[in-house]
This record gives C-alpha cells, structure tokens and sequence, in this order.
C-alpha cells in the first residue's frame, strides 16, 4: 500500500467522522426522525460511512434549513 | 369482550384514519411545495448531481460507448472539472448557511476522491484534489460568514428601527416640550410640543427661537454647566407672559458632543392658579391639574 493510498484512508476517515460527529449532533437535538427510532441511524451514520450519512441528510433535509441558527 | 371491541377498529375509524393521513400527507405536500427552502434544497441537490455526473462523465461515456461524445476534455486533469464544485459549495453559503456549507464541501470531497485514489493517472491526484477543495471550501466558508453577518446586521437594523420609532413616537406624542441644544447653543433636536410652542427652529440659534435675542441668555444662562455636567432646574418668564419650568441635564449626541437636553413643561395656569387656591384655602391647594391643560 502506497503513500498516496494511506493518506487517502486517513483523509476519507477524517471526514467520515466529521460530517457523523455533525449528522449525530442533529440526530441527538432533534426531536423525531424517520421511523421514529434513533438508534438505527445512529449505526447507519457510524457505520454505513458516507452513503449512511448521505442517507440520513436526504431523509432530514431540515438540518440545511437551520443551519446559522443552532 | 368490551375491551376486544375497544381495541378493533371500525370501519368509520379506519377510514377516517386513512382520510386523516391523507390530509397529513397532501399538507406536508404542499407545504414543502410552498417554502422557499424546499425550492432551495432541490436546486442545491441537481447542483451537485450535474456536478457529479461532470465529473465522471468520461467513464460514463466509456461505459455506455457513447463515442460522439468521446471529447479529450473529458479525459484531460480535472481541475477545472473540480472548480465546478464551488457552485454548490457557493450556493449552500448564501441560501442555507455555515454547518450546510461544511456538509456539502465533505459531499464534494467524498465525490472527487474515487477519483483521486483509482482513475486518476496523472501525477499527484490526491493533493491536487485536497488544494482545489480546501479553497473552494474556505470561499464557502468566508460567503457563509458573509451571509450571516449581513443576516445579523439586518436583523440588529430591523430591532433599532423599531426601538428608534418607539422613542420618536414618545417624543412626539409628549406634552412637554424636549430639545437637545449643542454647545455652539445651535439648537439639533426639537419634538413637535417644542416646536408648536415656538416655532420650527431645528438649527437656530436657541436664545434666537426662544428669547428673541442676538446672544447667548445673559446670567439665567445654564448651558456652559450642563455641559460641564451638572442638573438644572429653573423657571423662566416669557416676555409674553408664559412661565415654563425648565429641566436640563447633560446629554451625548450621536456625534459624540456633550449637549443639553432640555425639557420645557408650560406651567402659565399653574403658577396664575396657585395664588387664588391659597387665598380659598382649599386643603389641596398644593395639588395642580395636569399640565397638559396647561397649555395656552
């Protein structure tokens, strides 16, 4: 495994983490999500990396709406 | 048995629950349909599918054989392919805000990095990748910055308007007459009760509009005081027979200048009333009606 490679999977992890630790900060204030469970997405954001969080932004697209506010 | 037939749901309750969903359903509808942001977050997400299929659009090509559409420009360094990332990166700043913009600059890279790691052959994929993102992302950032503050800057305008109108509606409305005099006794400020008493003088000369004279109050003068700080209080005979009560304290103009607020309260039939009260001897003599009858 290369340099080029490593740094890619160091990156990618980076801003797996990023963009979850955000969708969980919304997931923990929000008051009801899609299916009315959030445990679910909490595994699906963690770990379904990136496509799980794509997931949970098209179901709660309410967090671009406030996104100055909170 | 009574509660099994609680718990079954009849056929009127069945239908008027799917009735109920319906409405549910046909209202988010059209309120979604309604809302700015709706429109907003469909634009935001056609940016960044165009964007997306931009950018494969090479391998896209080469996977349908679509060879009319084989351009080299497709194939060449996609840098410039990457800097259309920042119409979707630019756009969420001003129409939805910071944390949007952080969101969808990540989407961006999670889009560009197959690229980076497995079909790029040019030399350095990865980094120029991270230098084209990284700038797209901060201009982001500085819009979304931008839009907040000029958010909050108009908001904070909307609060001073408000509450600027509030104190003019006071002024305005109050019986007693208010002037803010500067110190080259140059009178910047008059509410309209002043100003019926007296004329419009906003910029005379206060001893001009008021005492018809050529200089500044010999002795009951009190302005050089005011504004050195003290409270004044005093009454004042017009030559035309009204006697007002004249309160005034320092006070910092706009511009910064130590001025003097004056306020003027009319009390001609007070004063002429008093001395036949004391003469009835009425137990409330000492009591005056208010001054806004006062008025001539």
């Amino acid at each position: 495994m290369d340099f080029e490679w490593i740094l890619g999977l160091i990156l990618f992890g980076i801003l797996h983490w990023v963009l979850a630790i955000m969708l969980l900060q919304d997931l923990v204030n929000r008051d009801r999500v899609l299916g009315g469970h959030k445990a679910p997405w909490f595994l699906i954001i963690v770990f379904v990396t990136f496509v799980g969080s794509l997931l949970y932004l098209l179901c709660h697209p309410k967090i671009f709406y406030d996104s100055d506010r909170r | 048995m009574s509660q099994q037939q609680n718990r079954t749901p009849n056929s009127s309750q069945v239908s008027q629950d799917k009735a109920g969903k319906t409405t549910l359903v046909r209202e988010v509808v059209n309120t979604g349909l309604k809302s700015r942001e709706f429109y907003r977050l469909y634009i935001l997400g056609l940016l960044i599918l165009y964007c997306g299929l931009f950018y494969y659009f090479g391998e896209i090509v080469g996977f349908f054989h679509w060879e009319a559409l084989r351009w080299e420009f497709f194939y060449g360094v996609h840098d410039i392919h990457r800097l259309l990332f920042l119409a979707p990166i630019l756009y969420t700043a001003y129409a939805f805000g910071m944390r949007a913009t952080i969101i969808i600059t990540i989407i961006s890279v999670n889009i560009m990095l197959p690229r980076a790691l497995f079909l790029s052959p040019y030399p350095d994929p990865m980094a120029r990748m991270l230098i084209t993102v990284t700038i797209e992302g901060m201009l982001g950032y500085l819009t979304a910055r931008n839009r907040r503050e000029t958010e909050r800057r108009r908001r904070l305008e909307v609060i001073l308007r408000s509450e600027r109108d509030k104190l003019s509606g006071i002024l305005e409305r109050m019986e007693d007459g208010v002037a803010i005099i500067g110190p080259d006794y140059r009178i910047r400020y008059m509410n309209p009760s002043l100003a019926r008493d007296f004329g419009k003088g906003t910029g005379a000369h206060c001893y001009q509009l008021l005492h018809q004279l050529d200089a500044p109050c010999p002795q009951v003068c009190k302005l050089p005081d005011v504004i050195n700080g003290a409270t004044e209080e005093w009454e004042y005979n017009f030559p035309d027979g009204r006697i007002y009560e004249v309160l005034t304290s320092p006070f910092v103009d706009t511009d910064g200048t130590v001025c003097q607020l004056a306020v003027y309260r009319n009390i001609t039939r007070r004063q002429k009333a008093e001395p036949q009260r004391l003469n009835v001897g009425h137990p409330e003599s000492n009591r005056y009606p208010p001054t806004s009858s006062d008025r001539p």
